[in-house]
């Protein structure tokens, strides 16, 4: 837990909180949403973003989902059910960083066995954002639970399985070269 | 061109101290959040929209219009579905309707709105220099405060190059409009990837960069010269706190 707060105390580790809130904001806004029913549920490809780097910058990319999501609210939908994104991004991305630390112990080659944890970590860490997110919505009395749950879970999870994965195999080993992978002291 | 919402105007909204501003956007949707009858929301809405004339931010409004409309028909008629009260009213295809659905419903569509019209509000009168500066001095940790303020100004460029490269992707063909759901999640791979790609060297670069201007997260910074905490500051947050006072005695 205690690396939650170091992540505050390193200008590199600052900047990467910066880069993942701006990458991740700026892939919500201008990339077409995939509408499942037009005005109420669509799929947003930024939403594999918490979860493939909260693999790559474990709890850095975690202040950074959060703080993206935020920024996204800027763009006219800020309400007090922000606070609910903030902290349900945050967790999505931090429970996958932690999920993947715990699963994955040898080299990352994305097999069948990777693959298969990697889509469980993005179904578990949706299920957790989209419980928190709309269960403070729901608590602020914005939405029923009942609706936003499963619109969440289904757009988080769906995601970051397909999206994530093939992020994965494209980007882990190339990004790994740049030194940036976070390493717990 | 911004992509925000902030109107540079003069007005006495605009004018205020961004302490304020913060505070009043947080004071609002508690205010939005504690009333609980549909006369108190339909008033706070048309105080905010008076707001919205007083601050000369109408163009803010215009902007977000159609999809705030959107979503407070899609909260009412969610919250008329899913209310669960004690007397059934009416069915509605399979789901049943409960007495008093249609004013519960009402208030919440309303509460919904009137949290989105104060943050459109706030982020009409206020600068994001203002915002990062006001956050602080409200004594925000200056490490979360930069990146913030860092992240916004990131996300501009950020947008730029993204669009610059679904225009590239769709010259070579790769539609995204086309196929199934999980055909088009596919083909917003070779979309993104550049993108990221981009961002990740600039971190190393974006660090050395910092650090060679001195740069450090244990600096301390100290704005409070910017701002002026006025007589007009401390009379609105009177004013908050009169009518915040008042919500909680007519409950």
């Amino acid at each position: 837990m205690k690396e939650i707060f170091t992540v505050w105390k390193h200008t590199r580790q600052i900047v990467i909180v910066a880069l993942t809130a701006a990458i991740y904001a700026g892939m919500l806004i201008p990339f077409k949403a995939i509408p499942i029913i037009p005005g109420m549920t669509e799929l947003r490809p930024g939403n594999a973003i918490p979860v493939f780097f909260g693999i790559l910058f474990g709890p850095a990319a975690a202040w950074g989902s959060a703080i993206g999501n935020l920024i996204a609210d800027f763009f006219g939908t800020l309400s007090l059910g922000s606070i609910a994104g903030f902290v349900g991004n945050f967790l999505q991305s931090y429970i996958s960083y932690k999920l993947w630390r715990i699963l994955v112990k040898d080299a990352v080659v994305m097999n069948l066995r990777q693959t298969g944890i990697f889509v469980l970590i993005s179904v578990i860490s949706g299920f957790v954002c989209a419980l928190t997110i709309a269960s403070g919505v729901q608590f602020l009395g914005l939405m029923p639970f009942r609706v936003l749950f499963p619109i969440i879970f289904i757009n988080d999870a769906l995601m970051a399985s397909i999206l994530g994965v093939i992020l994965m195999k494209l980007l882990y080993h190339r990004i790994e070269r740049t030194g940036l992978l976070y390493i717990p002291e | 061109m911004s992509i925000f919402f902030f109107v540079p105007n003069d007005s006495f909204l605009h004018r205020r101290d961004p302490r304020v501003k913060i505070a009043g956007l947080i004071f609002l949707c508690i205010l939005a959040m504690i009333e609980h009858s549909l006369y108190g929301q339909g008033l706070m809405a048309a105080s905010l929209l008076v707001l919205f004339g007083c601050s000369r931010t109408g163009a803010s409004l215009k902007k977000m219009a159609r999809l705030f409309i959107l979503i407070g028909t899609m909260t009412f008629v969610l919250w008329v579905l899913f209310y669960q009260g004690k007397t059934r009213w009416m069915l509605w295809g399979i789901l049943p309707v409960y007495v008093g659905a249609i004013s519960h419903a009402g208030v919440m569509s309303l509460r919904f709105l009137n949290m989105l019209l104060s943050g459109l509000l706030f982020l009409s009168i206020t600068a994001i220099e203002d915002f990062y500066g006001g956050m602080v001095v409200l004594g925000v940790p200056y490490p979360f405060a930069f990146a913030m303020s860092l992240s916004f100004r990131l996300v501009m460029v950020f947008m730029s190059n993204a669009f610059a490269i679904v225009e590239a992707q769709k010259v070579r063909g790769n539609d995204i409009g086309q196929g199934n759901i999980f055909h088009r999640i596919k083909a917003y791979a070779p979309l993104i990837a550049p993108l990221i790609l981009t961002g990740v060297k600039k971190a190393e670069t974006l660090t050395l960069a910092l650090e060679s201007k001195g740069f450090s997260p244990q600096n301390k910074i100290d704005l409070s010269g910017k701002y002026n905490f006025g007589a007009a500051d401390s009379l609105c947050l009177c004013a908050m706190l009169l009518v915040g006072v008042t919500a909680v005695w007519l409950r």
